[in-house]
């Protein structure tokens, strides 16, 4: 075998290394691990788990995410309900009122919900960048609201679910860069 | 994951220690770190697992110097590659092994009706030679990159991976060759 055959891969094994998996899930306790680690070095702050004693950092995280979702949804519908909600939610924060803040999370909700439901009865009539502008968007809310709750409740397993389902379909939509890459030494 | 997104969970981690973004990056990065760390280290998980956490620990020490120029998930590759390497490094150190110690294939084909994957035979590789192939054929770095990471000669990276692909094909074939009964059991013990 000639020097030039023997250093090139042929078309077989070049499919064979692209086949091979890009990614892989640790032993379950490698988490708990790490963090328990980082914790031990000081890196890491335990999460308050009576966060419920905090309503003001609860309920104005809530808000926040509620802000950032009734934004985002009334900006995939094309109308300015999700502004007007924004600003509601910012006075009813500024008056410190909590109970308030919580129906408001929860019409935002909902308003995010029929924005979505407007998208989908738009969906046949519009140019189909459109429609996956629109629907980019409606996942960019989802992610963003999942993440909030995850800072309200690092355990919720369901809003855990919904970050690891985007970022995979982040992962797998994900094209391979041709930039150099570069690398730090420690 | 958006860079934006790292970075802001990164701010949170540096400026708060906050755990839940911690929780938010580990998530996000580690299928991919630990897979590529596994194979470099040959397929051994326990090993792999303390190289990845070993990463993550250096990672967070060193997170408010990194300067987003690269992306963080290539930063976080770089670490946990050098941290392989100090491995190897130990391990030679401890046992003797070269790192471009080549395996007795002897042993690797005395067992013809065990199927050896693609998988399976980098994990055969000595460690130097795997480390080249798994950069450039599975990641996708140039000769220059590799060079520069290991801090060898663009020569010496093109000639471990000639190496090790000779090496790769070496260990299929003897497989596949005992598989198809290309060579007769008899036929090959009357050689040996």
């Amino acid at each position: 075998m000639s020097h030039r055959n023997e250093d090139e891969w042929n078309e077989a094994e070049r499919r064979a290394f692209q086949a091979l998996a890009r990614s892989r899930q640790p032993g379950v306790g490698l988490e708990e691990k790490t963090v328990r680690r980082l914790r031990e070095e000081g890196l890491l702050r335990r999460p308050r788990a009576n966060w419920w004693r905090r309503p003001a950092l609860a309920w104005g995280s809530a808000a926040a995410a509620a802000l950032l979702a009734a934004f985002l949804a009334g900006f995939s519908a094309g109308h300015y309900q999700g502004a007007q909600s924004t600003v509601q939610v910012l006075a009813t924060l500024q008056q410190g009122d909590l109970m308030p803040a919580a129906a408001r999370v929860q019409q935002t909700g909902s308003d995010y919900i029929a924005a979505l439901n407007a998208l989908r009865m738009q969906a046949d009539s519009s140019p189909p960048e459109q429609f996956a502008q629109g629907r980019e968007v409606a996942a960019a809310a989802l992610y963003a609201a999942a993440a909030e709750v995850i800072r309200l409740d690092p355990n919720d397993p369901l809003a855990v679910r919904i970050l690891q389902g985007l970022e995979m379909q982040q992962q797998q939509n994900r094209k391979p860069s041709n930039q150099e890459r570069k690398v730090f030494w420690f | 994951m958006p860079v934006s997104q790292d970075r802001e969970w990164a701010q949170a981690l540096v400026k708060h220690g906050d755990e839940v973004a911690f929780r938010c990056l580990y998530r996000s990065h580690t299928p991919r770190l630990y897979q590529f760390v596994l194979r470099v280290m040959g397929g051994v998980e326990m090993d792999a697992e303390d190289v990845v956490q070993e990463t993550w620990v250096r990672a967070v020490t060193h997170l408010e110097r990194f300067r987003w120029q690269s992306a963080f998930s290539t930063w976080l590759t770089g670490i946990g590659l050098n941290l392989c390497r100090e491995r190897f490094r130990r391990r030679q150190r401890r046992r003797g092994k070269d790192l471009e110690a080549v395996p007795d294939l002897r042993a690797v084909h005395s067992h013809p009706g065990v199927a050896i994957d693609l998988e399976q035979a980098i994990a055969l590789l000595p460690d130097g030679y795997r480390t080249v192939l798994v950069l450039h054929d599975v990641e996708g770095f140039t000769h220059l990159e590799i060079a520069r990471q290991l801090e060898i000669s663009v020569g010496t990276s093109k000639s471990q991976l000639f190496n090790a692909r000779k090496l790769i094909r070496s260990i299929l074939r003897g497989h596949r060759s005992d598989k198809e009964g290309i060579h007769e059991p008899s036929k090959r013990r009357r050689v040996e």
